[in-house]
This record gives structure tokens, sequence and C-alpha cells, in this order.
């Protein structure tokens, strides 16, 4: 199978920035044009050209397993179906540096994700950027960004992703400081992109960490090095002699593992490199669906599943995973239940469900992780373009401001309740088959997390997660109205797509994603060993079990914000100190603030006094007056007396006499 | 014999040698080299070296010393601004390690210096035997300075208001 | 026999001392004199050295160096008279033989 369709897919965009850029955007309708085709006909290769082989080749391969009777659990993708292709970028001695195409089951429902919800979002683009005067090079950024972030998904090889983890920061940066006359906005744009390059710090020490120990940047050789038997145990190097203790491979393994998790961390905003999510919302509404809800903080778990090969070894770096999502799913949500602005809520809601998905592949499955991705993707994009939607009827983000919108805005009202059902779990919807197949790893944990921590902490994120999105629910669409203005229906282009969106919510279940399904879209460097999957049953004890935990977290909201029998008011000063705590963020922010004011700023400020004085002051100028003054003090000796001249003379001559006898 | 006349020549050239640099009348010292170099010519005949040290004489104590002679005349220094040797001891210290120097160098030559002299004979006829055969290319350069300092000293010494 | 060196050390101090007439008199002739003394123990020591180091040929002892004591004198003589003609211009220019006063090369 030739890769001609995925290299036309990752670089039609990219051709279609580079246009627009260069002249195009002096029409906007034919930037606009040209951004939005590229993306359809990426999808459309993705579609009916590789998915239908994919699809193929995992039935082949299921008929010949089930003959051998395996119940389960393959190892590899389901067919070992893959699409390769590497051009030799860059040599270097030994070192060569490659640039390619690994187009696996992974990589396949990555991009259908990308491209789909991408395209739906730039129609709705359309509509809700009309009349801004920048608008070309708004599609410009989304080109660019949709170039970015195909690199990540069909890179073949590590030093490729690192390259384009690095373009996605530059968009995710362009595309928040969209409205770069705002303050607020330019500031979220620069702590966006300074959190991520901690992160990438990290992940690239980690890169250099594995390239050292197993020789290769590229994911599958780097797999099967990995799994050759004997390669953990083999020693790296010895520290202390004979007797010092050994640094075996599976030691670099987790902590390069970790280091890679910084990366992660940064890119898909885990503690404690989350604060730049929240702040990312100062960009436009598609913007935050397509980046922050849908595909770029999806980038960490998507590398995740792609190198899992490297956790699943090491019971310390998957306990590492494992509990740093379940933490950042908690924190976020505690956070969210005390927000006012819609895309704020709705940015800590992601926040949490990304730590969902990556505690799901710290419990060992990243085929629920990659199934909680896709369907996430779905209404995660759905709700924020229903925000957007309200924000443009009645033009503030505040809930406060807002209420009764139900009778003005039909469609976008009925559409966000669906999604708000699919993220809190609510059967037969696809967020339940997802999420609650993810609480379920956590009743029945592997032995590196068998704590009561990931027994509970869950679970009872789930209940305030339905809670914050009734809350919001309520207070915007419910009650009495408290906007200004006159709000009005979005035009067609803006609900179609979420209608579109809507759909794949709902019919995103076991219906669609079969278990063969799902398993065809592991990706091909699968460590054998990985746990299988399977599809929760919708039996009554489970269903019973969402639907509790729904309705807690509903009624509470419905009785403080829908019936108003509850006092939000009392109940936040019963609260007190805690309700303080989720509101400020749990300080995470003001630490950091004061971190980088005393601690950084003042080593900066030592560095410049050392650059200034010993540097510029000592080494540059200091030279220069060396030279000056010791000509000043030599010119001296230029007497013009002749007989001073003569003793010189006679003084060098004896000078030589005496150093050669 | 050899001996005495050669440490009685030796000294009387040094010693008119420092009279020469220390007089304060620059006609002094004028006569006082030309008694150096007679002594020097005298040294020369002991080496058996007899055309230079007839050319010593006629050349360096007669036309040298005598242009030196005409030019202090012509600068007709009047005794006031006469003055003698000016003592200046890092000079002297220059001076004294050069010899002492010298002196080591010299010390150091090794067995050659007690070589038996040889029985060169210095006349006009072997010295011309050598000259106009193997040194005839610098004999005739020698006559083209000769020429050049003729025509130098007549240049440079006109007077500015025709220059 | 004198030996060589006796001929040598009495070379250097003819040197020596035309030295320090260079480097301790102030009139400028008296320096030009001082030369003529360094060039003289310059020809003691070369008629010397070929008295004692030059082998026997079959033609006889060859006497190069007291060729080349020749051309020094010669090549001296020339170059008092020019020396001197300079010193003459001098004294009518700056209307002193003070070598002390010639610094106008100073910094």
């Amino acid at each position: 199978m030739s890769t001609l369709g995925a290299w036309l897919i990752l670089f039609l965009p990219l051709l279609s920035a580079v246009t627009i850029a260069f002249g195009l955007h002096r029409s906007k309708t034919l930037s606009v044009g040209l951004s939005i085709a590229v993306v359809w006909a990426g999808f459309a290769i993705a579609a009916f050209h590789y998915l239908p082989a994919l699809v193929q080749a995992g039935a082949a391969a299921h008929g010949a397993a089930g003959e051998h009777g395996a119940a389960g659990g393959h190892e590899g993708s389901g067919s070992g179906w893959v699409v390769a292709d590497s051009i030799r970028w860059l040599s270097a001695g030994t070192t060569t540096f490659h640039y390619g195409i690994l187009l696996d089951g992974l990589s396949t429902i990555m991009l259908l994700v990308v491209l789909g919800v991408g395209g739906l979002i730039h129609i709705y683009a359309v509509g809700y950027m009309h009349g801004d005067p920048g608008t070309a090079r708004f599609f410009a950024c989304l080109s660019l960004f949709m170039f970015s972030m195909l690199g990540i998904v069909l890179a073949d090889n590590f030093f490729q992703i690192f390259i384009h983890w690095e373009l996605v920061g530059v968009s995710s940066y362009l595309l928040i400081g969209y409205y770069y006359k705002k303050p607020s906005a330019s500031a979220a744009s620069n702590k966006a992109f300074l959190t991520n390059r901690v992160g990438d710090f990290g992940f690239m020490l980690g890169i250099l960490f594995l390239y050292f120990a197993t020789g290769t940047a590229n994911f599958r050789e780097m797999a099967e090095v990995v799994a050759r038997p004997g390669f953990l145990e083999q020693a790296a190097f010895q520290v202390g002699g004979a007797g010092g203790w050994t640094f075996t491979h599976e030691h670099f393994l987790w902590v390069a593992g970790a280091l890679v998790l910084m990366g992660i961390m940064g890119k898909s905003a885990q503690f404690p490199l989350h604060v730049w999510l929240p702040d990312a919302m100062e960009g436009p509404t598609p913007v935050s669906a397509l980046i922050h809800a849908a595909t770029m903080v999806a980038a960490g778990v998507f590398l995740l599943a792609r190198v899992f090969f490297i956790y699943l070894p090491s019971e310390t770096a998957m306990s590492i995973v494992a509990h740093l999502g379940m933490f950042t799913a908690f924190f976020a949500a505690t956070i969210a239940t005390t927000q006012f602005d819609i895309k704020r809520i709705l940015a800590f809601s992601t926040l949490s469900q990304l730590g969902y998905m990556v505690m799901a592949i710290g419990l060992g499955s990243s085929d629920v992780a990659m199934y909680h991705l896709t369907t996430h993707a779905f209404f995660k994009a759905l709700l924020f373009l229903g925000a957007g939607s309200v924000i443009h009827a009645v033009h503030t983000n505040d809930i406060r401001e807002m209420g009764g919108l139900f009778g003005k805005l039909k469609i976008t009202s009925t559409l966000f309740l669906i999604g708000t059902l699919a993220l809190c779990g609510v059967p037969p919807l696809s967020g339940f088959w997802s999420k609650d197949g993810i609480l379920h790893l956590t009743q029945d944990p592997p032995p590196w997390a068998d704590n009561v921590f990931i027994h509970w902490l869950p679970t009872i994120t789930a209940v305030l997660t339905s809670y914050y999105m009734f809350r919001l629910f309520f207070l915007t669409f419910v009650g009495k109205p408290r906007y200004h203005g006159h709000p009005h229906e979005s035009p067609p282009v803006m609900w179609a797509p979420m209608a579109v969106l809507c759909t794949a919510a709902i019919v995103a279940g076991p219906m669609l994603f079969t278990q063969e399904v799902i398993e065809g879209f592991r990706t091909v460097t699968r460590p054998a060993g990985a746990p299988a999957f399977h599809h929760i049953h919708a039996d009554p004890h489970t269903v019973v079990h969402a639907l509790l935990i729904v309705g807690l977290g509903a009624g509470s909201a419905l009785l403080a914000f829908g019936l108003g029998w509850v006092n939000p008011e009392v109940v936040k000063k019963l609260l007190g100190p805690v309700y303080r705590l989720f509101d400020n963020r749990w300080y995470v922010d003001d630490l950091y603030a004061w971190i980088v004011e005393h601690i950084q700023q003042n080593f900066a400020r030592l560095c410049d006094g050392f650059d200034r004085i010993v540097i510029i002051g000592g080494l540059v100028n200091g030279s220069a007056w060396l030279t000056r003054a010791s000509g000043a003090v030599l010119s001296r000796y230029q007497s013009g007396s002749v007989r001073t001249y003569a003793l010189l003379f006679v003084a060098g001559v004896a000078a030589l006499l005496a150093l050669n006898l | 014999m050899e001996a005495v006349l050669f440490y009685a020549f030796a000294l009387l050239a040094v010693l008119c040698t420092l009279l020469t640099i220390s007089a304060k009348n620059p006609v002094y010292s004028a006569l006082w080299m030309i008694g150096s170099f007679a002594a020097t010519a005298a040294l020369f005949v002991l080496l058996d070296a007899f055309l230079i040290a007839t050319v010593e004489v006629l050349v360096y104590a007669g036309a040298i010393m005598v242009l030196f002679l005409f030019v202090i005349m012509m600068i007709n220094l009047r005794s006031e601004e006469q003055q003698g040797l000016r003592l200046s001891p890092l000079a002297i210290l220059a001076a004294g390690t050069f010899l002492v120097l010298f002196g080591r160098a010299v010390s150091d030559l090794g067995p050659a210096v007690r070589a038996r002299p040889n029985d060169l004979v210095g006349t006009a006829g072997a010295l011309a035997d050598v000259m106009f055969t193997r040194y005839v290319v610098p004999f005739e350069a020698v006559s083209m300075l000769l020429l050049a300092a003729i025509l130098g000293t007549v240049v440079l010494s006109r007077r500015n208001a025709q220059a | 026999m004198i030996p060589l060196e006796h001929w040598l050390y009495l070379s250097g101090m003819l040197f020596t001392l035309g030295l320090c007439g260079v480097m301790m008199r102030r009139n400028v002739i008296l320096v030009l004199m001082s030369v003529e003394i360094m060039l003289n123990a310059a020809n003691v020591a070369l008629v010397a050295f070929n008295k004692h180091l030059v082998a026997t040929s079959p033609d006889g002892v060859s006497p190069d160096g007291q060729v080349f004591v020749f051309f020094t004198i010669a090549v001296a003589a020339a170059e008092a008279a020019v020396a001197l003609v300079i010193a003459m211009a001098l004294f009518r220019r700056l209307d002193t033989v003070n070598v002390d006063d010639v610094c106008n090369l100073r910094w």
C-alpha cells in the first residue's frame, strides 16, 4: 500500500498555510476555502483509502486467529497492518535523522479524529469568525496547526515527533494569541508556550536517553529492541566498579519514561504543567474546541499509546502514570466546580478527562484510553462549539450573565444537553461506554496501582463532573434570564457541524466501536503482555452504578442551581477554605508566579550582573583598557634619545649572549 | 721577548682608548685615538700582518683621524660646551655585562684557543695574490663604495641655499 | 707564544671601551670616534684568528682574514666620511653637536 496518500495528508495543510501566508490572504474566501478543502481532502484519503484496508486486514487476521481459538488479547495491532515509509533526512557521523510515515491502526483512528473533528470545526469557524478582518490569518494558522498535528500522528521516530511537537506548540501560541492586541491573550499565549517548553526540556532528555539505550529513535525498531529477551536486564553502565551499582536498561527505561512523561504533562496539561490550559481559553472558541479539547491536548495520550512499550515493563513508571492521571482528573474537577466562565469550566473539564485517559494508560489499557480520547473528542468539541454559539448570542462568557436561554437557542441547547449527558456518562451514549470503561478498570486495578485512592477518587471525580456540568447547564440555559440584549440562534453553518458531532457522540458506542474495531486501532508497536480490551457489559448493575453517579452530581446541581432550593452562597460559606482552595486553582498559579518572581528573576539578575560586570566590563572593556594603558606606558620609552637607544641596544645584545651561553 | 712586546703594546692600546673616550677636549680625544691606532698597528706587526699594519697607520691614523680633526676644528666648540664622559651606571652595567659574557664566550671556545699560530706572513704580495684572484669582485665593489661615499659627501655638504 | 685567548681578551676590552664611548659621550663626533674604535677592535680579532686558526694548506696559509680586514678598513673610512658630513649638516642646522638635543622622533 503506497504512502503517497499519507504524505499528501501531511503536506497539503502545510501547502495551504504557506499559500495563504504568501499572498492568498488577500482573498478571504479563497483562503478559507483552501483551508477547509485541504482538511476534508485529507479526511477523504484517510477514510476511503486507508480505513478500508485497515478493516480488511483486521477482519482477515481476526478470522485467522479465530481458527486458533484465541479468546482475545492479541498482541500488537490485531492485524499488524502498517504502511510505512522513511526518508533519510540528515546524516551526522554515525547518526542519521529520518523523516517518515508510520501509518498503523493507532495512526488511522487518530487521523480520522483529527481530520474529521477538525474539518467540522473549520466549517463552524467560518460562521464564528464572520466579520473578523483577520480571518485569512486565522485559517492559515489553523492549516499550520493541522500540518503540525498530523505530523505528530504520522511520525515514525522520536525526533520527528519532537519537531512536530514543537510546531504544534507554535501553532497553539499563534492561535491563542490570535487577538494579539488584547494583553491577556498575548500573556496567555506566552504562558502556554513557556509551560510547554519546560515539558519539552524533559521530553528531549527522555528522547536522548532512549536513543542512547536502544541505539535508535524509530518507534518500531525501538519496540523490537526493548522486546528482545534479556535486553531489560542488560547493564547499561556500572557505577562504582564491579562491586558497585549496575544501571540496567530497565532503570534507563523508567527514567526515560518519566522524562518523556514531562513532555506529555506539558502537552496534555497534566498536573503540574496544567496551568496554561485554562488561560488558553483567550483564543477564539473554534481554537479552544479544536486544539484544546479534541486534538493537541490528546497528542500526549496518543504518544503514551504509541510508546507504551517503554512504560509497560516498568511497574514504577506505570504507577507514576496512573497516579498522575488520577490526581489531575480529581484536581481539575474540583476547580471546575467554582468557575463562572463557560469556557474555563469546559477547559477544566478537558483537563479532568485527559487525566482519566492518562490514568487508563497507567492502569494498563491503552485501548480504553484511545477509545475515550475518540469519544471525548466528539462530545467535548460539541460542547465547546455550543459554548461558542452561546457566547456568539449573548456576547459574554460569564454564566452569571446567562440564564433561561433554552427558549431562545433551542438547537444549541438541545445539542449541548446531549453533549453534557455524554460527558457525564449516561447510557447508552458513547461517553458511558468509554468513561465507565475506565472506571471499571479502577475497580480491578493491576498490582502497582492497587490502593484506596485508585478505587474511590475516579468515581468521586465522576460525581463532581456531573455536578459541575449540570451546574453549567442550569445556570446557562435554565431559570430566570439574566442576559442583556436579544440572543438569537446561530446560523446553520455553525449548528450543522455541532449536529454531526452530536450524532457521533451518540453512536460511538459498542455498536460501531466493536471490540474488533478497537483492537484494530492498536499500534503496531504495542508490547506483548499488554492487557486485552473488553467492553463493559450494559448489565443492570453497571447501568445503575452509572446513573447513580450522574444522579448524585446532577441532583445536587439541580437543587442548587436549577430549582434554587439550596442556596449556593450558604454552601460556599460553609465550605469556606475548601471553596477558596478550589476557586484559586489550588494556588498552583500563585506558586509558579512566586517562583518566577523570587527565584528565577533574582537568578536572572545575578546572571545579568555577572554578564555586565565580568564579561562585558571585565573581558571586553577591560582588554581594551589594558591595551590602551599598556600602550600609554610603553610609548614613553620612545624618547628619541640616541643614547638611550644605544644603551638598550647593548642591553639587548648582552641579554642574547646571556641566553645563548 | 714577543710576550713583553705584546703586553706593552696591548696596555698602551687600552690606555689610549680609555683616554680617548674620557677626554674633555675633542681634539685631545682625536690625538689619543691616533696613539691607539699606532699601538694597534704595532700589534698587527706582532701578528705578521705587515700590510694591514701599514694600512692601519696610513688610512686609519693618517686619513680618517685627520678628517675627524678637520671636522672638530670646523665645528669649533668653545670650552664651556666641552663635556667629558658622562658616567651612567646603567651603561656601565650593560657594558660590564657584555664584557663578562664575552669573556665567558672566549673561554668556552675549547681546545682551539690553544692552537699554535701558523706561519702566515701577511705581506703585500701574499694579500694581493688572494685579493685580485678570489676576492676581486668585493675589491671592485669596495671601490664603488668609496665612489658612493665621495659623492654622498659632496652632496651632503652643500649649503642649504643651493639645495 | 701569545695564546689566542689573550688576543681575544684584548679585542673584547677595546670593543667594550668603544661601547662605553658610544653610550656615554654627548658629542656626536666623539660617538663616531667610538664606533671607529669598535671597528678597530674587530679588526684585531680577525687578524688574530687568521694567524691562529687557519690551517696550513699546500699553497701556504691563506690570508683571508687580513683581506677581510683590508676591506673593513676601507668601508670604515667611507662610513666615517659620510657620517662626519652628516654631523656637519646637523651642526649647521641645529647649531649643536649634543646628541641629546637631536630628539625630534619622539612620542
